[in-house]
């Protein structure tokens, strides 16, 4: 190993050597390139430095002139709708309501002494009449028959006073019969007949014979009268037209009347995808049909009344002129439907 | 007229279409070249804005410039490691910050290639081989621990030792001379820790067969002939099948990989491409990647056994001696990459095969595994044979004058081509040289009684040394000079870790000497 480390340096030196000895190259360069080689190429236009000088910062600009306003852009398209919103929480009981007005001051009893002899009190006493005629008595008693007891002792005798308008105080002071009527004194014990205050305004009767559905209702709670609007889809409206409103659990009180009369209160959706309806939103259609013998019949059988249906008529009611009938439409919208009204008519 | 008016509209339009132009051309235009760390200097009221610099390229992701700390004239340096495998072409410097939100557009830079290697512009491998340098003379450091001092391994008595040489029908009679020029090689060596370690490593081929033994040398000689010819002028681009060749022949036999080295370097003189200083070193950094490694990973794998010795042979004791090996074995890749990347640093030309280096060094890793386990088995059957003999050696002055001189010459030689200026070369080789230097005498004072509580720890105390000299690069790195200027420093000053290091060790030698022994049972030192 040593001998062959001996040849290397030497055939080292042989090649060290004559690269130093070349003459072509300065003394200086001859070192360099004994260290380096002459292989080492320094390209000083290479891996250059950048070197900034970071100036102090300027004084702010003066403010730009804003530039004009753009065009203003295409609408977007519609969202699609959000959900249905949960149903809302029952509500508190509302307050009680405020008491009403005092009536106005009915009309004056008229008190009538009775003589013996009359048929209502054969025995005498006093009648009161009212002012819309109706009548009422305070008798006096009958003699007694077949009695054979002693005599009694003398009644005590009834010191009858009218009492005006304005009424008549007791000895506490306390006024009593305001709008008047009789004091009746028996043996110190007072009693007062006073006249009434005028009735309320009546609701009008049945002139038509027109009976309510609460009538028409069963016995049960759960008979109650179902209303059940039935319809079909319409391909060319693409909508769903109503065509007849079945009635179920109709009491046979009911059916024994003439006619049965449905007032559907409907919207509308103008424009319709295939021609219009002849109602608007707030009409009333109001069909009728001549109810057929139903003795026999179950009593809760269902009614169904076909808007289209022969023994149907059906007529419209604009809002704007509820009194006046117009011819009934093509097409009922199911969707248009607000609300069934029911009636029975002799 | 109409002609003066027209003339008058040309030179108007043209007027207003050269602006860009001219604006444009107000900007420098540099050319750097990719896998150098390039610098940016920010003087006058830079300190005061927070600035950042990218380098902008198209669909390229840009290059974030960092700053180093600002220097009392307010200056303050920003640089970027531009990697080597960055897309060439045209890029831009833009800079952020002040009070405009816009980056502005400071310079065009033209990414080229690289034309020269030189490590001084290339900070992540000068640190990794001033990393490597410490690691490598630290152990040196450690060695000197009279726990390290002696060591031992059995052998094959020889066949001139047993008289077998001639007698043997299977040994050739040609290869007679050879055997016995080979066995006299080393035993002629004076005792010194190369001569035990290489005679430990050449056992391998001679437990696999003794002829084998013999005609190795000769064959790696022939191999580095065959790559130093084939290799010419293209160093450091030695052909990928020589270079792991030779890898493995100096894996296997240290002694052989010398002689690989002698071909490539015969073969490199010859073709007249050693001319220089330079190349010899060059030469000299192949020849270290291709007979050091093992030597050193055994070095390595010894100290650390002592270490961990008395761990006992239960299943822990057996991990931390796998754990051990594992770590000799990486350390011998590693070592190998070094001497490759050495070679680099002093070469003007650029590696191409690099992937290729990786996957070479990893191989190296696990040759090592396989050969040990290999000796492993061998040895047990030896030992079983009863036809063996035991090498003793200790460890008593680890470096002769002659050795620490050469390596100081060469340490000197090494940061010269690297920096190109003598006194940096000079103190690196003063620092560097100073830990083996240390190991030419023994002191006997000053004796520090505190140091003999110091349990020694090859790993340990390998893994100070690193954690300091990294901190160290890591503080130049962010001092605001130029990457040359950080380069120098990081020579001169970077070893000081691995120094002060040295002189620990020698005056825990002085305190060892008189007031510790060596415990025969567990390996250990004992203070008296």
């Amino acid at each position: 190993m040593k001998k062959f480390s001996f040849f290397l340096i030497i055939l080292l030196l042989t090649r060290i050597g004559t690269s130093f000895a070349d003459t072509t190259t300065s003394s200086q360069a001859q070192i360099q390139n004994f260290f380096l080689g002459n292989s080492v190429s320094n390209n000083g236009n290479l891996n250059q430095v950048l070197a900034l000088l970071v100036g102090p910062q300027g004084k702010p600009g003066v403010a730009g002139v804003a530039g004009k306003d753009g065009f203003i852009g295409l609408n977007g398209k519609d969202g699609i709708n959000g959900l249905d919103g949960a149903p809302g929480a029952v509500g508190p009981q509302g307050p009680a309501g405020v008491a009403g007005e005092q009536g106005p001051a009915g009309p004056g009893v008229a008190v009538v002494l009775v003589s013996s002899g009359d048929t209502s009190c054969p025995a005498g006493g006093t009648k009161f009449v009212t002012a819309d005629g109706k009548s009422s008595y305070a008798c006096n008693g009958l003699a007694g028959s077949g009695g054979s007891g002693p005599a009694g002792p003398a009644g005590a005798s009834v010191v009858s006073t009218e009492i005006p308008i304005g009424g008549t105080p007791d000895k506490l002071g306390e006024k009593h019969c305001l709008l008047g009527g009789s004091k009746f004194e028996v043996n110190g014990t007072i009693t007062y007949a006073c006249n009434g205050a005028g009735g309320g305004g009546g609701g009008g009767g049945p002139s038509e014979g027109i009976q309510s559905v609460a009538a028409c209702t069963g016995s049960l709670a759960s008979d109650a009268i179902k209303i059940v609007p039935t319809g079909h889809f319409s391909s060319g409206d693409k909508d769903f037209i109503l065509t007849a409103v079945t009635l179920q659990n109709v009491d046979i009180r009911c059916r024994t009347f003439n006619q049965t009369e449905i007032d559907l209160v409907m919207d509308s959706h103008n424009p319709l995808p295939s021609g219009t309806n002849n109602y608007d939103s707030g009409d009333s259609i109001v069909c009728q049909i001549t109810n057929a013998p139903t003795l026999g019949l179950d009593p809760k059988t269902s009614l169904t009344i076909d808007l289209f249906g022969e023994g149907t008529t059906c007529k419209i009611y604009k809002a704007a002129a509820p009194n006046t009938p117009l011819p009934g439409s093509d097409k009922y919208f199911s969707r248009d439907l607000v609300s069934i009204g029911i009636s029975f008519h002799q | 007229m109409s002609k003066k008016l027209i003339s008058g509209l040309f030179a108007t339009l043209f007027l207003f279409l050269s602006a860009p132009i001219s604006s444009a051309a107000d900007i420098p235009l540099l050319t750097w070249e990719r896998g150098k760390e390039q610098n940016i200097v920010l003087g006058g009221y830079a300190a005061s804005g927070n600035w950042r610099i990218e380098l902008v390229g198209l669909d390229t992701k840009p290059l974030t410039f960092h700053p180093s700390a600002v220097n009392n004239n307010g200056y303050l340096v920003y640089s970027v490691a531009v990697p080597k495998d960055f897309k060439l072409g045209s890029y831009t410097i833009n800079v952020f910050g002040g009070a405009s939100t816009k980056p502005s557009v400071v310079a065009g830079v033209n990414v080229i290639g690289m034309t020269t290697y030189a490590v001084t512009q290339v900070p992540a491998d000068l640190k990794f081989l001033l990393l490597s340098l410490a690691f490598i003379v630290s152990i040196f450091a450690v060695i000197r621990a009279r726990k390290y001092a002696i060591h031992s391994y059995p052998r094959e008595i020889t066949l001139i030792e047993d008289g077998s040489l001639v007698h043997d029908e299977r040994f050739p009679r040609s290869l007679y001379k050879a055997y016995q020029i080979r066995t006299n090689s080393i035993s002629g060596l004076k005792p010194s820790p190369f001569k035990f370690f290489v005679g430990r490593d050449s056992r391998f081929l001679h437990f696999i067969s003794p002829v084998l033994w013999t005609v190795f040398p000769g064959v790696a000689l022939v191999l580095g002939l065959a790559a130093g010819f084939a290799t010419h002028n293209r160093i450091p681009n030695i052909p990928i099948y020589f270079l792991a060749g030779l890898a493995v022949v100096g894996l296997a036999d240290s002694y052989s990989g010398v002689f690989g080295a002698f071909g490539f370097a015969a073969a490199q003189i010859m073709l007249g491409n050693v001319t220089s200083l330079r190349a010899v070193l060059i030469l000299i950094a192949f020849g270290i990647g291709w007979t050091l490694p093992g030597l050193f990973g055994d070095l390595l794998h010894l100290m650390s056994q002592r270490d961990f010795n008395g761990k006992g042979d239960d299943r822990f004791g057996k991990g931390i001696t796998q754990i051990l090996l594992v770590a000799s074995a990486l350390f011998v890749g590693v070592f190998f990459y070094f001497a490759q990347i050495l070679a680099d640093s002093l070469s003007v030309g650029i590696r191409t095969h690099f992937n290729y280096l990786m996957a070479i060094s990893a191989g190296v890793c696990l040759l090592y595994l396989v050969k040990h386990f290999l000796v492993s088995y061998f040895e047990r059957k030896l030992l079983s044979s009863g036809n063996s003999t035991y090498e003793r050696f200790e460890i008593s002055g680890l470096a002769s004058p002659i050795t620490t001189t050469v390596f100081a010459l060469w340490t000197f030689a090494v940061a010269y081509v690297w920096s190109q200026s003598w006194t940096t070369a000079a103190i690196m080789a003063l620092v560097i040289a100073s830990p083996v230097a240390a190991l030419l005498v023994r002191l006997s004072k000053p004796e520090i009684k505190r140091l003999a509580r110091w349990k020694r720890n090859v790993y340990f105390e390998l893994l100070i040394v690193l954690t300091l000299s990294a901190g160290i690069y890591l503080y130049i790195g962010k001092l605001p000079l130029l990457v040359a200027r950080k380069s120098e420093i990081m020579l001169a000053i970077g070893m000081v870790p691995v120094l002060l290091h040295a002189l620990l060790a020698s005056l825990y030698d002085v305190t060892g000497l008189r007031n510790m022994y060596l415990d025969s049972n567990t390996g250990e030192d004992v203070v008296k």
